[in-house]
């Protein structure tokens, strides 16, 4: 396999988890706002 | 709630780093159980996970009665669900120390074979099953991507092209790998004589052999694994996926239900492919 393909795969893969990053990153954000909230009730 | 959300972020800097890694410690729980759901192709747990979550945010936000239990009910489920889909995958992980593997992208990391690779991997296990089935040889072929470690180390690595004539051996009886399931993940042979769960539902008819209950017990297991099956007694060639069967295979209905499985065309539903009902018989 030449280089190029395995670069596209490995910025594809990249991409993959940083899409799976932001968006935990905004649930856990959404959740712990909720929670803190709750908590102040 | 509004003002809840502005005055986050403010306050002493010990308050402010606790908020933060309360944030970091949930968002990593999230990121592993959204890699598991990628890896197993259950996009539907996000998507749940996600709803969850807003719907929880918008119960704080409308402050409606009773918000409290509301939120740890949803918080609850969200706990359930994760642990319910990802309990197995969490639990080979730690305990064989296989994290690495599960946050890249498959066993072909680097490798992605085109369409071409694909169609032909697609018509040699066609022509393979055919030969088989008229020999009477039987046989298990798993097809996907992301099938459990346990089952893949529990075979012999190969890592070959996908060839007719090396299936045909390998299902050859009598030799050492003949009894196992074959993996092939895109257009590789990743290993052989694999060892498979076995289904007890009580309800499958009886000329299903333990071939068939393997099949069906890794495709109840991973809805996004193809299992073909031969049958040594009758030459029948059936297919499993997501618990439902498909028996009595032509070459061209096994050549649209490999299209489907190595993910070289999406032309052909899955429903028109594998019908609604689990079980279901052609």
């Amino acid at each position: 396999m030449n280089n190029s393909k395995k670069k596209s795969v490995g910025a594809r893969s990249f991409l993959r988890n940083l899409a799976i990053a932001v968006v935990s990153l905004l649930c856990a954000t959404a959740l712990v706002i909720c929670i803190g909230f709750i908590s102040t009730l | 709630m509004t003002d809840y959300i502005v005055n986050f972020f403010k306050g002493d800097w010990l308050e402010i780093t606790g908020k933060v890694v309360a944030i970091v410690f949930v968002a990593v729980l999230f990121y592993v159980c959204f890699s598991y759901a990628y890896k197993r192709r259950l996009i539907r747990a996000i998507v749940l996970d996600c709803v969850l979550v807003a719907m929880a945010l918008l119960m704080c936000l409308l402050n409606v009665a009773n918000a409290q239990f509301y939120v740890y009910i949803v918080v609850a489920l969200i706990v359930l669900t994760n642990v319910a889909f990802f309990a197995n995958d969490f639990k080979h992980d730690m305990f064989k120390g296989t994290w690495k593997r599960t946050f890249r992208n498959s066993s072909l990391d680097g490798y992605a074979p085109n369409s071409d690779q694909l169609h032909k991997t697609a018509d040699e296990i066609v022509k393979a099953c055919l030969h088989m089935s008229k020999s009477d040889i039987g046989a298990l072929i798993l097809i996907g991507d992301n099938i459990a470690e346990s089952i893949v180390e529990s075979g012999t690595a190969l890592d070959a092209d996908v060839t007719s004539e090396l299936l045909e051996t390998v299902f050859f009886p009598k030799t050492p790998l003949h009894d196992g399931a074959v993996i092939i993940n895109g257009n590789r042979i990743v290993a052989a004589g694999c060892y498979l769960p076995i289904v007890q539902d009580k309800d499958l008819p009886r000329e299903f052999g333990t071939r068939h209950r393997a099949a069906l017990g890794v495709s109840e297991i991973n809805p996004a694994v193809t299992a073909i099956v031969v049958s040594e007694e009758s030459g029948i060639i059936s297919a499993m996926r997501d618990g439902k069967i498909k028996r009595y295979l032509d070459s061209d209905t096994l050549h649209d239900i490999l299209v489907g499985a190595l993910h070289i065309s999406d032309s052909i539903s899955e429903e028109q492919l594998w019908g609604v009902n689990n079980y279901e018989q052609q």
